[in-house]
């Protein structure tokens, strides 16, 4: 077995402080492992179980501003750019070797790479010191596009690897990975993603947002009484394909009936929403699956 | 041939003790007849060996031939005890269809030597041994620390004999005598015979058979005359180096009449007893080599290597040994001194074989091991202290403690074990350093025992500082995050809960009854919940849908998957609404709420009590 | 014990399931019963773990009102690993079905130290593997259906920091010059997001310097932990009951989410007390309100 490289990790506490001090002083990233010794009081590792390498985290910090500065870092500000360099960071990250073992879990060793090692880029990506891009956690500015790497990640040499990561919208990202419900189940996490870009295929992408709402919940509500992760990926799409299908005749009758003026639709023609719904799923099923 | 005569010991002015007497110095041993009749002869054996050669143990477990049989009865029981109780022990046990006999010899032994009698005092390097062993009772032998004091446990021979007999036959060494005898021993009880003036005179209950002496007592055939009489009856033959004893127990008593059975327990009892001494690594001049032969048969007798879970107990004493640096050192504070050494080996627990594979009320082999052998430097084992088992049991434990050869520790060890040397009562010890040794060494490994398979009761770790917040850190969080349903399972006691959500007149606890159909073809889901009196004017029910263990409400969700009301009443009364607030005046008893059921979500409801000014 | 909600279809109770708890250990070593910490973990430690169920088919069969020849169930176990609520990342470990002949089932399965962090947390479900031909109304008939499931959650203790947020640390060297320096404790929370975690964005820093009021805390007195716990809840309270934003979203807040803590101890503090009438106290009698969190703030003593 590899030995586990040990990341550097920046306790809670010091976190606090450190943001603190941001706010004051624009933060100085750590480039070398010379200047890693200033945070010395700070900084832990897991007492054993591996083999500390804080070098393993600079060439991940050097790798990320690497990708940054290709696409226009610090000077471009543009919110494509961002965007962009989002989805490169998530791919890299996703591959990193560093982030192959537990390490990857723990919010204090993506704290540490957003406070010592990338404070820049993170200020660059999300203005004003968001607290929450810096701490680990859901929101972390690295941890959330690990993530979302490893999880929509199809697999090595698999047609279109990184199709989801490159499609899916910042807001179905959001309402797949900030429900870690959701996203610590990556085969349920990833056949959503699959569903939600299948059904953008036929819905306009004004009303996406709202159907991944709706659909986010009706399949979180579904998850509390079937257990979705042990389904197989193809049961999964097969559901989740249903729901979505399902949530977007509605809100298209919703709108449908908004724009004649609400109130003409009778209590019994509901089952026709619920035909029709069906009809959208055989007809997105066949196109995907060709069966 | 000289002629054997029956020698019924009569009571001596002085006293003596009385047969059945004898019999009680053995104490309630813990150990069953058979266990204790071979660790009694093997240790003996032991203590009885002669130093730079091997000792062998041939156990030999046969019907006697029809000749032997006749021997017996013409000849060397011709006489039988006047006794009647004893006369019909020995007649119904010779009369038998089958009469088989226990032969339990050792070879490279010194034999029974010494004085004949026991008013005659040994000879210089005379150990008096063949007194020790047919006549006297409970005394000290002379061996230092040796297995047993020698004595009282000789007397499971006769109690597992059905006729109370047994036939000793010894080759003693030069050194000792230098000569064969035989003589054969019955034990019965204390018993009155009048003579032909009428006068009573009272018997011991101890009976010889041999030759008797000029007119007080009974001595053994000796030389050509005893090996005629053993061979008569089939006992292994001796030539004259081959120095040694033979225990001839006549028709034993095992738990059944099976011949597998009663050879599956000889090996058992031989290796649970003995083997330290039959482990690879145990030195050659101290191994203990035993054969067993049943009816004629060599039976092999696995190795303590090769017997779960000896197998694991080796490995202990092995690594006591060869001073393993796991060696733990039992101590005792006050006074200071080292007890002895412990070692605990722990494996995959092994499939037992051979008799150990009997059902567990058959064998003595546990199931699963979890015991320290208890012994003392002559590694013969004393018993097992049980501890704990891991509560894994694909795992078994096994230890060994070897108490301190410094004499003061082994002698207060030694003098604490009863007559069947099976256990350690500091209790048998005066007020002392060897009684508190006893106590201390016996509490270590107890504590060790129940300890060992389960380390890790009570929470322990600590913090960076030191100091452990865990108790604290759990107490606040139990207190603190409280945990809603988990659907159809729950956490473990302990882990969340802790609310206030119970106390009374604010909310209550409803709990899930059923699933039903409504009139109207609905799914509904029946609560209950009991509403005590005078506390509330109203209820008022809140259900809510399930989400990530939360709740949430119907915002955003088609119609057919929302809940709602259904009705609520206060069962065997009036009162009853379909909406979410029922009147109940301060009216109690069971509540009755039905909720709509969506067909893929999990629901669940708060209840609220409503008195006075609230809302 | 009676469930607290309800299925949309009959599950599995507990008395047709005899449950042997989880067990866990280092690989290749004998398992011990789980409880809430397994101590001495690192990377390098593999951990086995495993539970066992002991059911008859038959039993199921007549209480799902499911014909026999047509109920098909799994056992599935599964672990969890990483802080937060909900484990960050969660796997399959062991799958076994449920037919006629085995009513002793074992779920066993080993977890590579290296991929676990802080907890793992451990659930055993049975589960409807596929639709049953014919059943009655209330009757599972959704393949996945949960049945039945137990789990528990083990904190892996690799000398870190993966116990409940609580810390002994000197104020002196930790906040050197900073105003709550001389505090006996100190209550972080990230304040802003009530979605976030509570264990995650939480922590209570217990002033080492303060040697009296320290052992006190460890020593888990009831008396001096009442304020603490009153500080923690009265802290996020006060914020909470004061934003427009918490209120906004006070029924969808996950448990174990910073929202869903003051959810509960407003429900404890303030019950039956509707959202205005519990804004309205904070603002005219900050007295009263306070003073109802200290009262449920109170820590019975359990020694």
């Amino acid at each position: 077995m590899n030995t586990v490289l040990l990341l550097p990790r920046l306790p809670l506490i010091h976190a606090c402080n450190l943001l603190e001090e941001f706010k004051e002083n624009p933060p100085n990233p750590v480039r070398t492992l010379h200047e890693l010794q200033n945070f010395d009081d700070r900084i832990t590792y897991a007492p054993s179980g591996g083999h500390r390498s804080p070098e393993t985290a600079l060439e991940v910090a050097d790798n990320l501003r690497r990708i940054a500065m290709g696409v226009g870092f610090p000077a471009e500000k543009a919110k494509g750019v961002k965007t962009y360099f989002d989805k490169e960071a998530t791919k890299f990250l996703a591959d990193s070797p560093a982030f192959k073992s537990g390490e990857a879990l723990r919010d204090d060793v993506w704290a540490c790479l957003t406070f010592i090692f990338l404070p820049d880029l993170v200020s660059w990506r999300f203005e004003g010191y968001p607290r929450g891009r810096y701490f680990g956690g859901v929101r972390n500015a690295f941890q959330r596009l690990w993530t979302r790497g490893v999880v929509l990640d199809r697999g090595k040499g698999s047609h279109g690897r990184w199709q989801l990561v490159d499609h899916l919208s910042e807001d179905a990202m959001v309402q797949i990975f900030e429900r870690s419900s959701i996203s610590g189940n990556p085969r349920l996490a990833q056949q959503i993603a699959e569903a939600w870009l299948k059904t953008r295929e036929h819905v306009p992408s004004g009303d996406m947002e709202n159907v991944m709402r709706r659909a986010m919940k009706i399949i979180r509500l579904k998850n509390e009484v079937y257990s979705y992760p042990v389904l197989s990926a193809d049961s999964l799409f097969d559901e989740f394909l249903r729901v979505f299908s399902k949530v977007s005749s509605e809100v298209d009758i919703k709108k449908n009936d908004a724009s004649r003026h609400a109130g003409s639709q009778a209590e019994g023609e509901e089952p026709s929403a619920e035909a029709g719904s069906r009809s959208f799923f055989s007809r997105m099923k066949k196109r995907f699956t060709g069966r | 041939m000289n002629s054997i005569s029956l020698y019924s010991e009569p009571f001596a002015a002085t006293g003596n003790i009385a047969g059945e007497g004898f019999r009680n110095l053995l104490g309630r041993p813990s150990l069953n007849l058979l266990q204790t009749v071979i660790r009694e002869s093997i240790q003996n054996s032991v203590d009885a060996a002669s130093t730079g050669k091997q000792l062998l143990i041939r156990i030999r477990y046969r019907e006697l031939t029809v000749s032997q049989r006749k021997f017996l009865q013409k000849t060397l029981f011709a006489q039988l005890p006047l006794s009647k109780m004893s006369s019909e022990h020995l007649r119904t046990s010779l009369e038998k269809e089958t009469l088989r006999v226990l032969e339990i010899c050792d070879f490279g032994t010194s034999g029974l030597g010494g004085p004949t009698r026991a008013d005659l005092s040994p000879g210089k390097d005379e150990s008096p041994d063949f007194v020790n062993f047919i006549r006297n009772v409970g005394a000290k032998r002379d061996t230092h620390q040796g297995g047993g004091t020698y004595g009282y446990g000789k007397t499971s021979y006769y109690a597992i004999s059905a006729a109370s007999t047994i036939l000793v036959d010894s080759m003693t060494a030069r050194s000792n005598s230098g000569e064969r005898r035989f003589i054969g021993c019955h034990l019965g009880e204390a018993f009155d015979v009048s003579d032909e003036c009428g006068i009573s005179r009272r018997y011991t209950g101890r009976h010889w058979w041999g030759v008797l002496d000029a007119g007080d007592g009974v001595e053994p055939l000796r030389d050509e005359n005893a090996s005629a009489v053993a061979d008569s009856i089939g006992i292994l033959p001796r030539n004259i180096d081959e120095h040694g004893t033979s225990v001839l127990i006549l028709d034993p008593q095992f738990g059944s009449d099976s011949v597998t059975e009663a050879r599956d327990d000889l090996i058992e009892a031989v290796l649970w007893n003995f083997w330290p001494r039959m482990t690879e690594s145990t030195p050659l001049e101290r191994r203990l080599q035993v054969k067993l032969e049943i009816d004629g048969e060599n039976v092999p007798i696995p190795s303590p290597e090769d017997f779960p879970p000896l197998d694991l107990y080796s490995k202990a004493l092995g690594a006591i040994r060869e001073g393993h640096e796991r060696v733990e050192t039992i101590q005792c504070r006050m006074p200071k001194k080292d007890l002895g050494k412990l070692f605990i080996q722990k494996g995959m627990r092994a499939e037992r074989t051979g008799p150990a594979v009997r059902p567990v009320e058959e064998t003595m082999i546990p199931r699963n091991s979890h015991g320290i052998a208890l012994m003392r430097p002559v590694e013969l084992v004393v018993k097992y202290l049980e501890g704990d088992p891991f509560p894994d049991n694909r795992f078994e434990w096994a230890g060994v403690f070897i108490c301190s050869s410094e004499d003061e520790v082994e002698s207060a060890f030694a003098s604490s074990e009863p007559p069947a040397h099976d256990d350690w009562c500091p209790n048998n010890l005066p007020k002392g350093h060897g009684k508190t040794f006893v106590n201390v060494g016996l509490r270590e490994l107890k504590k060790l025992a129940n300890s060992f398979a389960n380390p890790g009761a009570g929470i322990k770790a600590g913090n960076a500082d030191g100091t452990s917040l865990a108790a604290t850190a759990s107490k606040i969080g139990t207190f603190l995050n409280q945990s809603s349903g988990q659907g159809p399972g729950k956490t473990p006691a302990g882990q969340g809960g802790g609310g206030n959500v119970g106390r009374p007149g604010k909310t209550i606890k409803p709990y899930f009854e059923r699933l039903e159909t409504s009139g109207s073809g609905e799914l509904v889901s029946v609560f209950k919940a009991d509403l005590p009196t005078g506390q509330a004017d109203s209820v008022v029910a809140e259900p809510f849908l399930v989400l990530d263990g939360g709740k949430t409400g119907n915002e955003d969700l088609p119609q057919e998957l929302s809940t709602g009301v259904h009705s609520i009443e206060l069962t065997g009364t009036a009162r009853r609404t379909d909406q979410h607030e029922l009147r109940v005046e301060c009216d109690g008893g069971t509540l009755e709420i039905r909720l709509r059921m969506p067909p893929d979500a999990a629901v669940g409801l708060n209840l609220r009590l409503v008195k006075g000014g609230d809302e | 014990m009676r469930d607290n909600m309800a299925f949309p279809f009959i599950t599995i109770p507990d008395e047709l399931v005899e449950f042997s708890p989880w067990m866990i250990g280092p690989v290749d070593e004998p398992l011990q019963p789980a409880n809430a910490i397994f101590e001495n973990w690192d990377y390098a430690r593999d951990i086995e773990v495993c539970c066992g169920l002991n059911l008859r088919i038959t039993d199921l069969s007549d209480h799902l009102q499911i014909p026999l020849h047509e109920l098909r169930l799994e056992v599935v176990g599964r672990a969890g690993t990483g802080k937060g609520r909900f484990p960050k990342t969660v796997f399959e470990i062991d799958r076994r079905d449920i037919n006629s002949a085995s009513a002793k089932i074992e779920i066993r399965g080993k977890v590579k130290g290296s991929i676990l962090s802080a907890r793992l947390n451990l659930e055993c479900a049975i589960i409807l593997a596929s639709a049953p031909g014919s059943c009655q109304p209330f009757s599972p008939m959704k393949p996945g259906s949960r049945l039945w499931s137990r789990h528990i959650d083990i904190l892996l203790e690799d000398g870190g920091d993966s116990r409940f947020p609580m810390e002994s640390v000197s104020f002196k060297s930790a906040f050197p010059g900073k105003p709550h320096q001389g505090a006996p404790w100190y209550f972080y929370w990230y304040h802003g997001n009530y979605h976030m975690d509570f264990a995650g964005s939480t922590r209570l820093y217990v002033n080492r310097d303060m040697a009296r009021m320290h052992e006190r805390i460890v020593e888990g007195d009831p008396f001096i932990l009442q304020p603490v716990v009153y500080d923690v809840m009265s802290q996020i309270l006060e914020v909470a009951a004061a934003d427009d934003l918490f209120w906004e979203n006070f029924s969808e807040y996950s448990e174990g989410s910073i929202g869903a803590q003051a959810v509960h101890w407003l429900g404890m503090a303030f019950p039956g007390k509707s959202h205005e009438s519990i804004k309205s106290l904070l603002k005219n009698d900050p007295g009263c309100f306070h003073s109802s969190i200290l009262s449920v703030a109170e820590m019975e003593d359990d020694q």
